[in-house]
């Protein structure tokens, strides 16, 4: 895990209103979830970005895709998301050995996949820049 | 002492600045969803090569999506393809045609995201704010 993996985790685990809303209160995967894993869970990785290397600090731009799957419904999922944006939008992470200067949503996301079972499960979500300086 | 102060302002410059906009931006645009394709062909997970060989570009003036398409189908029979929409004049669009090229990108409930458009969109987005692309275009 990278530095912001870290405040993210933090931080969205931190959020009681979105951790009311997953199976469980540690329902928050990075990457992916493990197969076992019950709905609703929240998934963060990293999409794209990192170092800008045009300064001599340790500038970093990044940006992760930070989603929400359901098997309830589309209207779950969208609930937890905007849960998530509460937590993250326009907000200030707390970045070990970073200032986070710049957090936001900058796209959001929707769309469904099926298990083998045939049950729909859907995901929404965004894409937020994490930018963050030494 | 002069009695009276006058400015000579020279506009050519920026009479040939306004003359050239359109078809530098027209240049511009073309050039970073070419440098995009690129970037996210290289960025791709391969498995058949059907998904990196789907990314396309298309602009006002011109549509790779029958050759793309052609070229996906040639190593995977079976996939599905889809144009991306018409741009308007000035833009352009960049990406793979396959209809799972978005679970690649984005994941799913059970498989993790493996990203190559958004990277690509990075790369061109850092170069166009750096004025690389300007530089190499317009002032070359």
């Amino acid at each position: 895990m990278n530095v912001c993996d870290s405040a993210l985790y933090s931080t969205l685990s931190g959020g009681t209103a979105l951790t009311s809303l997953l199976a469980t209160a540690t329902s928050i995967y990075h990457i992916r979830a493990p197969n076992v894993a019950g709905y609703p869970y929240v998934v963060f990785s990293l999409q794209a970005g990192g170092p800008e290397n045009i300064n001599p600090s340790d500038l970093g731009n990044y940006v992760y895709f930070v989603r929400a799957y359901s098997a309830a419904s589309a209207q779950s999922a969208g609930a937890i998301h905007a849960q998530i944006r509460a937590l993250l939008h326009k907000k200030t992470l707390t970045v070990t050995g970073y200032t986070n200067f710049w957090t936001v949503l900058e796209s959001e996301l929707e769309s469904a996949d099926e298990l083998s079972s045939l049950t729909p499960v859907f995901m929404s979500g965004g894409l937020y820049r994490i930018q963050i300086d030494t | 002492m002069p009695s009276d102060l006058n400015w000579n302002l020279d506009t050519s410059e920026l009479d040939r600045i306004i003359r050239d906009a359109d078809t530098n931006t027209d240049k511009i645009v073309r050039k970073l969803a070419f440098d995009g394709e690129r970037y996210a062909k290289e960025e791709a997970a391969v498995e058949t090569s059907a998904m990196r060989n789907s990314v396309y570009v298309v602009t006002s003036k011109e549509d790779h999506y029958q050759q793309a398409a052609q070229d996906a189908k040639s190593k995977n029979p079976g996939v599905q393809t889809e144009p991306h929409p018409t741009p308007g004049e000035g833009e352009a669009r960049f990406g793979p045609c396959v209809d799972y090229a978005i679970h690649q990108e984005f994941g799913t409930s059970k498989m993790a995201a493996h990203p190559f458009v958004t990277p690509a969109v990075e790369k061109i987005r850092k170069e166009f704010e750096d004025g690389t692309t300007y530089r190499e275009m317009v002032e070359k």
